[in-house]
């Protein structure tokens, strides 16, 4: 595996425009969990921070294209190339799980919104990228 | 008696369009030499991205046999065409197919990486080929503050980065006034005489073929040398 390439794509990730924007709604998903805890905060957070994701993914979908159009060109192998999309979408679920442990340290919920968003990642990659 | 590089024998590609299967290349026939400039021209539609990017092993042909030196590639799987991508053949898109937020050294770069070249002997194979191309002192500005001819000549230092035997250029005057286009003609003849490196463009435009050696007409799938 060519781990630099994973890092380049990494700090990548990091630097689009996307990023920003899970940022900003990281800050204000911890205000909103702290100052309003409970179950239906938490339901309507985890299907926000879904869709939040989501966004940022269409935000930066010319970014990500041109990414995975480069490494093709250059000989990167499908699945090294898959495993470096996992990656630049993953450091951003890791941002708003990060908020989960910090506001509502609760390994369900985490897990929960691990497995969900990588469920919806991989699908938006299957149907938006990899067709493409 | 010239090694050859490319053998192409009765390739067929088609693709679906409205429920129809349309043939896009219709029993191509071609042999290509070691040192050989090659241009294909014909009009937009009749098939060359396709063909070079079936050369290049970024599509799959429907029938034939394409041999490139010495590997059958309807025969690899899509990991050992992305492996022969990384020694053998280098691919040029029309669009460069660059990072525009990456610089001039890490988009090069990015071919030396996946070929697994240790980080000093990369820097001076970098450092040669940005010189060879003219570009050594933009190394470090990013891909999207580059012209159109600033930038084909990045995507050429990536494709000749690996040295290959086998260039594939895809329109690489399109984007180019003529005087750039010119340049970048030049060049490629330059890179031809250097190392020996088969070079194959296509080009819907009929000036590039006075820099070729073999000159090739893509009509309606059809391939005839001219």
């Amino acid at each position: 595996m060519h781990y630099k390439i994973l890092i380049k794509t990494a700090k990548y990730s990091i630097k689009c425009n996307g990023f920003n924007y899970v940022m900003l709604y990281a800050f204000s998903l911890i205000l909103y969990i702290i100052t309003c805890p409970g179950n239906v905060t938490l339901a309507i957070s985890l299907i926000l921070s879904i869709i939040m994701l989501y966004a940022s993914i269409l935000s930066d979908k010319l970014n990500i294209a041109q990414l995975i159009n480069a490494y093709n060109i250059v000989g990167l192998k499908r699945k090294e190339i898959a495993l470096a999309f996992y990656i630049f979408v993953n450091i951003r679920i890791l941002l708003i799980t990060m908020v989960y442990i910090i506001a509502y340290p609760n390994f369900t919920v985490i897990a929960y919104l691990f497995v969900l968003s990588n469920i919806f990642i991989a699908l938006v990659y299957h149907f938006s990228f990899q067709r493409g | 008696m010239k090694d050859i590089i490319v053998t192409v024998k009765n390739l067929w590609k088609y693709y679906n369009y409205m429920g129809q299967r349309i043939a896009i290349l219709k029993g191509v026939n071609v042999l290509l030499y070691r040192g050989d400039v090659a241009c294909i021209y014909g009009p937009s539609g009749a098939g060359k991205t396709t063909f070079l990017k079936i050369l290049a092993g970024l599509e799959r042909p429907d029938a034939g046999e394409i041999i490139v030196e010495g590997y059958n590639l309807t025969l690899l799987d899509d990991d050992a065409l992305a492996t022969l991508r990384t020694t053998i053949v280098s691919y040029i898109p029309q669009d460069y197919g660059l990072i525009d937020d990456f610089t001039v050294y890490e988009n090069v770069e990015l071919p030396l990486l996946v070929a697994g070249i240790p980080e000093e002997e990369r820097r001076v194979i970098l450092l040669e080929t940005l010189r060879y191309m003219g570009i050594v002192e933009k190394m470090y500005t990013k891909v999207k503050y580059l012209s159109g001819g600033e930038k084909q000549r990045v995507a050429i230092a990536r494709a000749l980065v690996v040295t290959p035997s086998l260039l594939l250029a895809d329109e690489p005057t399109a984007n180019l006034d003529w005087e750039n286009a010119k340049r970048v003609l030049e060049l490629f003849t330059r890179i031809n005489r250097d190392f020996e490196t088969t070079i194959t463009i296509v080009s819907h435009d009929a000036r590039v073929l006075e820099f070729a050696n073999r000159r090739f007409a893509l009509y309606d799938g059809v391939l005839k040398e001219v």
